[in-house]
């Protein structure tokens, strides 16, 4: 079997909020796959149902092959989870051990989960800090502690919620490199990344969905995402500050807009998706006409962040 | 997963949840002075009290067991009930769920480990009352004492384990309940007095209560040197309240479970 994670159809609602809708997705073996959506888009809905915490309200998920309706005992051998808000564990206890105490739920003897968790915190670096209290460790090395618990049973499908939240870049940069080099150690294994960052995401990504109102907007690969603006140029500009979103939206040609208002500087960035070159100089003659100063202006390489305004309308 | 290893599991589940607690609790030992010093206050005064009233010895003996029972109580209400609300504050319940770990290993393990903690300091403040009042046990009676005692502690944790599933399904709102639970339970359990004090009906009432049968099997048999077959009532009692609360417990898990999973509660953070 290719894929290990399979959805049909598969929709919850939570009385009249429709969380997720007729969700269809195919997660292949070997894969880093990206969930991209802002809050409340339906990203955490399902992937509590694909960690069977959750139950679908109609439609099928499968995890390596198995019903998450039925056989969620089955699919809970095989996954496991790392969110980069966690804060899981004891404060009472060390780091080492509470990796040890998360290692006997997955029915490992107690001499097996020493080892493991001692051979983890030898291959992460962890030594250090491996024997202090969880609640006297900074952040980063919480998010470390985090990332080692979620491989204790060597997870056939990961699934990471955020797992650089708030961490500086640094350390972002090793978890990345961890994930890059953990999926690369068995072609068996299978993560589902979900990220604010569009940066970590064209990194890490094979294949990413946009995921918008409970909905899958597109799922494709990151270089094919960025080719759906093969055609259209995006343009940075800098202004005093502006209301006109609306009106400029209205313009022809202009496919998408986003405006970032710095009140105490007086600035407006407009980020712009245009058809063509020439409707920039409609958009000038604009703001130009509304009596808007221009301080900058500059084209620039489309970004998936430029795709996913284009597609979804709103920055994620 | 066959019976056998799910029973594994759930020992190995069990064992390492209360790792957590014994290891987490004593490792700072001013824990174990404050949860032994304070409750010896306490215990003292009333037996002061009753010295200077010249009130008959053996409720001096009441007294000190009744004490030394009362952070079970506690113990049951507030470690037990409340645990997996803040479990599920911290993200510790979403992980439980999405492992192959039972739910009612943890459970267990929580129970053994406040029941573990929890006899350490009540024997201590057995040990030291008896030192400090000169307090006499009948100490040919241990073993019959430490059925009584472990039967008790059995019905009580079992209880906790109903009052942890509450918690999961109600929230922080449920409490109020504890807070109301607390100190009249202790009355009726009579921890400073003997039961006979109450009319025969609320002593039959209170016979559903762990807490107060353990106290009044335990000071029958330290005390009153009665034998195990004396008070055969309340040795039955308590395996009946120990089965009885022990399976509704596992029911309610079961069926929280999956009234969680079904509307999407149980890994939620509360409103």
């Amino acid at each position: 079997m290719l894929e290990s994670i399979i959805t049909i159809n598969l929709s919850r609602y939570f009385g009249d909020v429709k969380a997720l809708e007729d969700i269809n997705i195919k997660v292949n073996k070997g894969e880093i796959f990206g969930l991209l959506g802002p809050n409340g888009s339906g990203k955490t809905t399902l992937i509590r149902i694909l960690t069977t915490a959750l139950l679908p309200t109609k439609g099928e998920a499968y995890v390596l092959g198995y019903d998450v309706k039925k056989d969620y005992l089955k699919i809970r051998k095989y996954i496991n989870i790392v969110s980069g808000d966690e804060k899981a564990g004891y404060g009472v206890l060390t780091v080492r051990e509470n990796l040890w105490f998360f290692s006997q739920l997955y029915g490992y003897n107690r001499s097996e989960g020493w080892r493991i968790v001692n051979e983890l915190i030898e291959k992460f670096g962890m030594q250090e800090y491996a024997d202090r209290k969880i609640n006297r460790i900074s952040h980063g090395m919480f998010q470390k502690y985090n990332f080692v618990r979620g491989l204790l049973n060597n997870p056939l499908v990961l699934f990471l919620d955020e797992p650089t939240l708030g961490l500086d870049v640094n350390i972002s940069r090793e978890i990345r490199n961890y994930i890059k080099e953990w999926i690369k150690e068995d072609r068996e294994r299978t993560v589902i990344l979900t990220t604010h960052y569009m940066v970590e995401a064209q990194e890490l990504c094979d294949r990413i969905a946009i995921i918008y109102k409970g909905k899958i907007i597109t799922v494709d690969t990151v270089e094919n995402l960025l080719r759906i603006l093969s055609k259209e140029s995006v343009y940075e500009i800098k202004t005093n500050l502006i209301n006109q979103v609306e009106k400029i939206k209205s313009i022809q040609g202009v496919k998408a807009i986003d405006v970032e208002n710095d009140a105490s500087r007086m600035i407006s960035k407009i980020r712009v998706v245009v058809s063509e070159d020439s409707v920039i100089s409609d958009l000038l003659s604009f703001l130009k006409n509304e009596g808007i100063k221009v301080i900058s202006l500059s084209k620039e390489e489309v970004t998936l962040e430029d795709v996913f305004l284009y597609l979804v309308g709103r920055k994620l | 997963m066959s019976k056998i290893n799910e029973l594994i599991l759930v020992l190995r589940v069990a064992y390492a949840r209360a790792y957590v607690r014994i290891k987490g609790v004593n490792r700072d030992l001013t824990h174990f002075f404050i949860d032994v010093f304070l409750p010896l206050l306490g215990i003292s005064a009333i037996i002061l009290a009753y010295k200077s009233m010249g009130a008959p010895e053996n409720l001096l003996g009441f007294a000190a067991i009744g004490g030394a029972m009362i952070a079970f109580w506690y113990n049951v209400l507030w470690s037990m009930g409340s645990q997996l609300y803040w479990d599920k504050e911290q993200g510790n319940l979403q992980l439980y769920i999405i492992s192959p770990a039972p739910l009612i290993g943890i459970l267990l393990g929580m129970a053994i480990g406040g029941a573990f903690n929890m006899s350490l300091r009540a024997i201590t403040i057995l040990i030291a009352t008896s030192l400090l009042f000169n307090i006499k046990f009948n100490l040919n009676a241990i073993l019959p004492a430490f059925l009584i005692f472990i039967l008790t502690l059995f019905a009580l944790y079992s209880l906790g384990m109903i009052f942890a599933s509450t918690f999961l399904r109600f929230g922080r709102s449920i409490s109020k309940i504890n807070e109301l639970l607390g100190e009249p339970i202790l009355f009726f359990s009579g921890v400073y007095f003997p039961l006979k004090l109450f009319p025969i009906v609320i002593q039959i009432v209170v016979s559903i209560i762990p807490l107060a049968l353990g106290i009044e099997g335990m000071r029958e048999i330290l005390i009153l040197n009665k034998t195990l077959f004396e008070i055969i009532w309340i040795l039955i009692l308590l395996i009946a309240l120990g089965i009885i609360f022990f399976v509704i417990a596992v029911k309610m898990l079961e069926y929280l479970e999956k009234l969680g999973k079904n509307q999407g509660t149980l890994t939620l953070k509360w409103d």
